[in-house]
């Protein structure tokens, strides 16, 4: 009985390094991620739209470092309702975004002449 | 001797499946959270240029503050996942440990946050200066105040725990509370590369 629950209480401390040491393995990729991020933002020599591409880049693998070591998404069956939640969400938002950027961008470049303002005296 | 074991197993069982069912509920919520920021950074993206000649973004955001908050967020992240391993496994000191840091680093993250602010307000960047910087105040402090919310709510739940010990319902709010911080974390990195790393690049 007792040789059991020492099985158990090993198993048990295994569990518990392995998920410190999922978390402590997450946490020093965002750092990297986190540190690259800035480092090419605050770059003088990369064009504008190399750095935009790369900060795009580097946020979404961020967010995936985040759901998968913090947030302990996973795509297995048991998680299939959570995953399909977590991509109806990502399409939202990317509708939401860059749909709302594609089409106010239109409007502004349909729009010839500068609105007068109205002078708040 | 076995009908206790099968009775206790069968409240093991409704305890995890009304834990799941919470769970999943409550990854609704943060989905919907999520979705409600989004609507923040379109506008935000559509109104950065709007400065009325005002101060610009150039002019505004220091990195190296920004590169600190990050940090704070992140590491804070990283003890409140650690706090729930250590509520796995039933020890209630490291628990209330790691969240005391977490809820620490919170703190700390959201009096820069303000001190940014009250700094940018005395140069005159008010919310009503132009369109650019009320969307800038009406995004980060959204944010903000989601984690000042998660401040007063990890504070209850550290009471809770201390009067209460590792009960379903402690555990089951720290489930909560441990994606909610999270999620706040992953609304930082949209937050930071669009608004600050995006700022001194375009």
């Amino acid at each position: 009985m007792s040789d059991i629950g020492n099985q158990n209480g090993d198993m048990k401390a295994e569990r518990i390094r392995e998920s410190v040491m999922a978390y402590l393995g997450g946490f020093a990729l965002a750092v990297v991620i986190t540190a690259i991020a800035f480092f090419i933002a605050s770059d003088e020599e990369l064009g504008t739209v190399t750095k935009v591409i790369w900060l795009c880049v580097l946020g979404v693998l961020q967010i995936i470092v985040h759901l998968v070591c913090f947030l302990h998404l996973k795509a297995d069956a048991r998680q299939h309702d959570r995953m399909m939640l977590v991509i109806f969400g990502a399409v939202v938002v990317l509708l939401f975004g860059l749909g709302t950027l594609w089409i106010m961008d239109n409007l502004n470049s349909q729009m010839s002449m500068p609105m007068p303002m109205p002078e708040s005296d | 001797m076995n009908a206790e074991i099968s009775h206790s197993e069968g409240v093991e069982d409704a305890g995890s499946a009304r834990k799941s069912l919470v769970g999943y509920g409550f990854w609704l919520f943060i989905i919907s959270d999520v979705v409600l920021f989004s609507a923040l950074f379109a506008t935000y993206g559509v109104l950065r240029g709007s400065t009325d000649g005002g101060p610009v973004e150039r002019d505004l955001f220091d990195l190296g503050h920004v590169a600190l908050e990050t940090g704070l967020l992140l590491t804070s992240s990283l003890s409140c996942g650690l706090a729930g391993i250590a509520a796995s496994a039933r020890n209630r000191l490291w628990c209330q440990v790691f969240l005391t840091v977490t809820l620490v680093l919170g703190g700390t993250f959201l009096y820069l946050e303000l001190q940014e602010f009250s700094e940018m307000c005395e140069v005159g960047a008010t919310p009503q200066r132009s369109a650019f910087l009320s969307s800038f105040y009406a995004l980060v402090g959204c944010h903000g105040v989601h984690v000042f919310c998660g401040i007063l709510w990890g504070m209850m739940i550290q009471l809770l725990m201390w009067r209460r010990g590792f009960n379903e319902g402690v555990l089951r709010r720290l489930m909560c509370f441990s994606l909610f911080w999270h999620a706040l974390d992953v609304v930082w990195i949209g937050v930071f590369t669009v608004v600050y790393l995006f700022g001194v690049t375009l």
